[in-house]
């Protein structure tokens, strides 16, 4: 069963592995360049709702996938980011450059403040926790209404950042291509890290993490702020691009339907967010071309029931795996 | 290569002074003192509920002592939080491995090297020159450790795919790769099939012989105790009842009462 043999292995992580990994971000980049020719404007719009939704996700993965705490106000820390980028545009006139601070202080506040519970509380009872939070901002945002517009919600004007206006679907293409390739970025170093390691320890082995040296509170607080922060940055670019705002944005199902998507795509790895995130904004979209959008509320429970019976690991893991099947497969053993 | 800091300076006894741990009313742990010399095995051996497992949680962190106190040399470490201990170098295993299922044998491995790391957040994710220093010495270690422990061809293996006694070599190789000053080891070839408790064993003994950490050593294998353990401390019903070079000890009529359920003569 084992053998000494096993030196030349470990070095496997150097030469293809990375040549493989180059292929596949010039692949990536390429394709990035050339939807804005390929799609029309519509097309390029949901695809950027698509990296608006995918950069909360991310924020998601983080904290659900990486460190395995439930949250159901993720998309109360994307509501805050909407609602700083919007009230600050229609009732004070400030530019999008300095709303985005604002919305990231704010979140950090409230994800600083909500994350506290995280630091005793895990599991369930945590995700109590946020769902209150997340009730109490539903509320806010609809009793508050001179400022939030209430349940009719607000106009947002199109984001402009430094003289460059958001508002011409290429350039909001562009930049939301750039901050989700960032955050995309971001996750995956940060799942390479030490603290990407400290984190899977505190999700999958408290006794181990601790034996280890890995202090629990202080991992799943860190992974909880950064997770609100990534959706309140989303939700900042999300305002200006869909252009009105309102509450049932940013309400429990929302929350839900974002831990959805993750789960759909693959909560564990980064490109999950991006397959969950397409999922949310095409497949209503594909059912509306169909004709049949009143079939969509129906039909999408099944679907998803169908997507996590056959693939509970969610999409991109299943892929992956399949990828290495047929490269198995095909010959190239070890 | 950069000299990792380690809090611990040289080799410290660890003193328990009339330790005790009760639950309610159980006496899980009553009135046990010993000193654990560097650099020395102790095997601590002794019936199933005799308190044995509770003094590794007490020794790591995991538990507080209701009564007495523990020193390591000069520090009181009584009532420390786990991760203080893992600091100055004190490291157990579990009865049954404890691992990240989600994760392959090397991020498992790597868990171990955490309380060497000394960069933040930010340098961790903008790679900084210190941080890639550090990530790169804490694979080599991990990798060293790993071909060691018969690893090396399983590292990108999920856990979740290794048969139970691989499972116990990840987390002993974890422990390893924290470079303990004091290792704890609970049952560490319990469970495990001949030809790789065979291998395990000869790891031990290869460590223990190059007498640069103590360990304590808990074990229900008597002859594994003997080989491995110069000195043993036996536990019955949270007491101390007797300590000195394992096979004196061994010999005794007590421990061979409370722990064999012998009656000699």
């Amino acid at each position: 069963m084992f053998n000494m043999q096993s030196v030349a292995r470990s070095d496997g992580r150097g030469g293809p592995e990375n040549l493989r990994h180059m292929a596949w971000v010039t692949g990536g980049c390429l394709l990035v360049f050339a939807l804005p020719f390929i799609l029309e404007t519509y097309w390029l719009y949901l695809v950027g709702v698509t990296a608006v939704y995918a950069i909360a996700g991310l924020g998601l993965v983080i904290l659900f996938g990486f460190t395995g705490q439930l949250s159901l106000a993720h998309a109360s820390f994307f509501g805050i980011g909407a609602y700083v980028s919007a009230i600050g545009g229609v009732h004070y006139g400030l530019p999008g450059i300095v709303t985005l601070p604002i919305a990231f202080a704010i979140c950090l506040g409230a994800g600083a403040f909500v994350g506290i519970f995280a630091l005793r509380i895990s599991g369930l009872r945590f995700a109590l926790i946020t769902l209150s939070f997340g009730e109490l901002f539903y509320w806010a945002s609809v009793r508050w209404s001179d400022v939030t517009g209430g349940e009719q919600g607000l106009y947002a004007e199109p984001l402009s950042v430094m003289g460059i206006d958001f508002g011409d679907p290429i350039n909001a293409y562009f930049l939301f291509a750039a901050l989700g390739l960032l955050a995309t970025a971001l996750c995956f170093r940060l799942r390479d890290s030490s603290f990407g390691r400290a984190m899977a320890a505190t999700r999958d082995s408290e006794l181990a993490a601790r034996s280890s040296g890995v202090s629990v509170a202080r991992t799943r607080y860190i992974a909880f702020v950064i997770g609100a922060l990534f959706s309140g940055v989303a939700g900042w670019l999300f305002s200006g691009h869909v252009g009105a705002i309102s509450p049932n944005f940013f309400d429990m199902f929302a929350s839900l339907n974002m831990l959805v998507a993750v789960i759909i795509g693959g909560v564990k790895t980064p490109l999950g967010a991006w397959v969950g995130a397409a999922y949310l904004v095409f497949v209503p979209e594909l059912f509306g071309m169909a004709g049949v959008s009143n079939l969509y509320p129906i039909l999408s429970g099944a679907l998803l029931v169908l997507i996590v019976l056959v693939l509970p690991v969610g999409i991109v893991p299943a892929l992956q795996q399949a990828l290495r099947h047929l490269g198995t497969s095909r010959g190239d053993k070890q | 290569m950069k000299t990792l800091e380690m809090p611990l300076k040289g080799d410290v006894t660890l003193n328990l002074e009339n330790l005790s741990v009760s639950f309610g009313g159980l006496m899980a742990l009553n009135d046990v003192t010993m000193s654990l010399k560097p650099n020395v095995w102790n095997g601590l051996i002794g019936p199933n509920g005799a308190g044995k497992t509770t003094l590794l949680n007490v020794l790591s962190g995991f538990l507080v002592p209701t009564g007495g106190s523990i020193h390591l040399g000069d520090e009181n470490m009584t009532g420390q939080s786990t991760q203080n201990w893992v600091e100055r170098g004190i490291l157990r295993g579990f009865q049954m491995p404890r691992l990240l299922e989600g994760e392959t044998v090397f991020v498992n491995i790597m868990l171990g090297r955490h309380r060497f790391l000394s960069s933040g957040l930010g340098a961790q994710i903008l790679r900084l020159p210190q941080y890639m220093a550090d990530e790169k010495r804490d694979r080599d270690a991990c990798m060293e450790i790993a071909e060691r422990l018969l690893l090396g061809d399983v590292l990108e293996e999920p856990i979740s795919n290794l048969t139970f006694g691989t499972r116990r070599l990840v987390e002993i190789a974890r422990l390893l790769a924290a470079e303990p000053k004091i290792a704890l080891f609970d049952e560490p070839a319990a469970g495990m099939d001949p030809d790789l408790r065979h291998e395990l064993v000869s790891i031990l003994a290869e460590i223990q012989s190059a007498g640069k950490i103590t360990a304590v050593l808990v074990e229900h294998d008597v002859d594994l105790v003997r080989r491995l353990c110069p000195v043993s401390h036996v536990l019955d019903a949270g007491r101390l009842i007797a300590h000195g070079a394992t096979d004196e000890v061994l010999g005794l009529q007590q421990v061979q009462q409370a722990y064999f359920g012998v009656d000699h003569d």
